[in-house]
């Protein structure tokens, strides 16, 4: 991903705009990236360092009048690509330690004569069966500029030109606290696609209908919105892109802080065709994949459905739900929504939603540090709200499950 | 505020202020091993369970520990639920992020721990809105002698050979000639930015951005400054000695020369801790010397290292006297000694004289 310091972007009043991506651009951005993953590909074999020097090199070289953070952000799209080799940083640790610790000794005990490193090396070498050279290159093996390329596992060069304006975007969108996006698209799929992606990342967006034309407008943002320093959930909402430029037409409003004064500006993207993007799919996030595999492990009598359908209340708004419990001997259904600790507003807005006649039986699941009380959902007799203090616990939401379903 | 030099109990006084006060207390610290280190003093000195957030931990009591960082993040949760605020290290506080923190709380009682309130921004002057007025200040020439160890700091000045002369002579010049042709006062407020921005904008600029970095390098390891090392480490074999550089790549190189063990920002927790520990054993069974080259600058406590060597450093007052201070926690016989190496006629010798402008130096 690039980063803001990576993108011509420049303000025009009180909006930010990305330097346009046109077929000139879009052509010097593919040859830019057919030279840098050719290059890259030259030096499959060699440390990490190296590497990254040779690819600053190789960047320097192909600027033409003042293209430089071209040329750096398309050669971060292609270290984005590398992978280097794991290496085990227990074996060098652990001979940095003895070896270090033998050295302060033969320090010690050298009296007033100058420590002999290579002396010293040479007896540590040969008391491990290997040599001072060897030695020296396994001392530092683990850290990450020491590590080995393996392989370029780059996009093509058309295709990394072709997504490079969202690439951009991305990177503005890190500085985001609030983005609005209106979808349209042709397949079903790709909504329910859309707003898995949005559960991974741990978004709780406001989901509503479009009221004039098919599809649904997105709100995201973060407690932290508020304040003048927020940011926290930038990541989370630049990785949100790829998933909203996956639908067939699609606009985008963003609230951004921009610059060292993080002066705040409104963003506008738009899109038409879909964009080959990868993005999550019906992956779970990690807290929520220990659960199942945990609720998994109990004989509960309840299965669990991955991937439930979007619950539409018309004029009240959607409900995503994460899973949805089915009881093995009757087929009762309870869907399940993890709230996590993100949004006290988003659990209001839930509540709501079930007042105003959801006609699903539900169970919210809400932080502790959310400061939501389980009595909020008391009178309602088909929805429940589970305030977990950690992690999820099996037992706890079984019982709320059984008095749901009962 | 309280400004008090490291090893003086700064913590022992923030005891005594919770003690005093008995409110529910958030104690602010910038780094997880001063989480610890508090969370430890917390724990032994009041005998309550102690609440704490960060580094994975997300757990509130009546005594709480947090990093600033997370801090800031939760503090839409914590602002209303504490009585009295303990910043330590509170020179950090009047940054953006860190004072939006001390803002978003309520607590009417609030501690702030430093050795260094000077910053070189000037934004010491939101000490008093943010944590309160200095109500206390003693120096390490007060203390030293009695709560602190007796010291001595010791100047060290290296000359470069004939072909690093003419190659840093030559891209200082480079580099000089840029700033002068562009109007740049390196000395004001937003010299460096200014070089950066202006730098970055032409073929001459970035061979000018290059020339600085080379001149600095050669100053920061000088040959000469290096064999002094040697002769430092020889000399000292027998006790606790502490390098500091001013990168990594000098700290890397000094750590293959001298094999001795090094901590940076990717040392991992767990090595970082087993060379701490090596370093307080000693050279018998241990380590005599650690290197690093700012991740051990504050907080980190060190009572047996008892020798520091400066082989680089910025002109930062603040980052020198904490250097310092980590070899100045009182032991029985402990005589702290700091040495500095400065390469002449660099640009280090006026960074040296910028760093020494503290009353512990002089």
């Amino acid at each position: 991903m690039l980063t803001a310091e990576l993108v011509g972007a420049r303000r025009r009043g009180g909006e930010l705009r990305l330097t346009p991506t046109d077929d000139v651009r879009r052509e010097r951005i593919a040859t830019l990236a057919v030279a840098l993953t050719a290059r890259a590909r030259a030096e499959v074999g060699n440390l990490r360092d190296d590497v990254e020097e040779a690819l600053r090199q190789t960047a320097t070289a192909l600027e033409e009048g003042g293209e430089r953070r071209l040329g750096a952000a398309v050669g971060k799209l292609v270290r984005d690509g590398l992978r280097f080799e794991e290496t085990a940083g227990e074996t060098a640790t652990g001979l940095r330690r003895e070896l270090f610790t033998q050295a302060a000794a033969a320090r010690r005990s050298a009296g007033l004569a100058p420590f002999d490193r290579a002396a010293f090396l040479d007896g540590f070498a040969r008391a491990h069966a290997t040599t001072a050279p060897a030695l020296e290159a396994a001392l530092y093996a683990d850290r990450p500029g020491a590590q080995r390329l393996l392989a370029v596992e780059v996009p093509a060069p058309a295709l990394l030109a072709a997504g490079f304006e969202i690439s951009e975007a991305q990177a503005v969108l890190l500085r985001a606290t609030k983005i609005v996006a209106e979808v349209e698209a042709n397949d079903a799929a790709l909504y329910r696609r859309l707003f898995r992606s949005l559960k991974f990342l741990r978004l709780l967006p406001v989901i509503t209908r479009l009221e004039k034309r098919p599809g649904y407008r997105v709100e995201m943002d973060g407690p932290l919105s508020l304040f003048q320093g927020g940011g926290r959930y930038g990541l989370s909402l630049a990785l949100a892109l790829p998933a909203i430029a996956a639908c067939d037409r699609w606009t985008l409003d963003a609230d951004v802080r921009w610059g060292a004064d993080r002066r705040p500006l409104r963003f506008r993207l738009a899109g038409e065709t879909s964009a080959a993007i990868a993005t999550p799919g019906d992956a779970l996030p990690d807290e929520l994949a220990t659960f199942v595999a945990a609720f998994e492990r109990a004989a509960s009598g309840w299965q669990i459905d991955r991937a439930p359908a979007i619950l539409d209340l018309p004029g009240a708004g959607l409900c995503v739900p994460d899973l949805c419990f089915v009881r093995t001997d009757g087929g009762a259904r309870v869907y399940f929504e993890l709230l996590g600790f993100w949004s006290r507003e988003a659990v209001f807005r839930r509540i709501d939603l079930v007042r105003a006649g959801l006609p699903h039986k539900i169970l919210f699941a809400a932080s502790k540090s959310l400061r939501v009380g389980e009595t909020l959902l008391d009178d309602a007799p088909s929805a429940a709200l589970y305030v977990f203090t950690r992690v999820l616990n099996v037992r706890t939401i079984l019982d709320h499950l059984e008095r749901i379903a009962a | 505020m309280v400004v008090l030099p490291t090893g003086a109990g700064k913590t022992h006084v923030a005891c005594l202020a919770i003690d005093d006060r008995r409110r529910s207390t958030l104690v602010l610290a910038p780094t997880l091993d001063l989480v610890r280190q508090w969370y430890d003093v917390l724990r032994a000195t009041f005998g309550v369970p102690v609440g704490v957030i960060g580094g994975g931990d997300y757990g509130v009591e009546a005594l709480t520990v947090s990093t600033y960082d997370s801090a800031y993040l939760h503090m839409e949760h914590l602002g209303d639920k504490f009585g009295l605020l303990v910043f330590d290290e509170c020179h950090h506080l009047p940054g953006p992020a860190y004072a939006l923190a001390a803002r978003a709380a309520v607590a009417p009682f609030r501690l702030g721990l430093t050795a260094t309130p000077e910053r070189a921004d000037g934004r010491h002057a939101d000490f008093d809105e943010l944590c309160g007025p200095i109500v206390y200040r003693k120096d390490i020439v007060d203390l030293s002698g009695g709560y602190l160890a007796p010291y001595e700091t010791v100047r060290l000045t290296v000359e470069l050979g004939p072909d690093d002369r003419r190659a840093h002579d030559e891209a200082r010049a480079l580099y000089r000639d840029f700033i002068a042709r562009n109007g740049i006062r390196m000395s004001s407020p937003s010299g460096w930015s200014d070089f950066i921005i202006r730098s970055s904008r032409s073929d001459d600029g970035r061979r000018a951005m290059a020339a600085y970095r080379k001149q600095r390098e050669i100053a920061f390891a000088a040959p000469a400054k290096l064999d002094y090392v040697g002769l430092l480490l020889d000399r000292h074999r027998e006790d606790r000695v502490l390098l500091f550089t001013q990168d990594n790549a000098t700290a890397y190189a000094l750590s293959r020369r001298f094999l001795i063990p090094i901590i940076t920002h990717e040392t991992r927790v767990r090595e970082r801790s087993e060379i701490l520990a090596g370093l307080a054993r000693g050279p018998g069974n241990g380590y005599g010397a650690v290197v690093t080259s700012k991740v051990l600058n504050e907080g980190v406590d060190i009572p047996a290292a008892n020798v520091a060597v400066v082989v680089s450093g910025s002109a930062s007052v603040r980052e020198h006297v904490q250097r310092l201070g980590r070899i100045l926690r009182a032991q029985a016989g402990k005589h702290a000694l700091l040495y500095e190496l400065v390469t002449v006629n660099t640009a280090e010798t006026f960074t040296s004289a910028r760093r020494r402008d503290h009353s512990a130096y002089r």
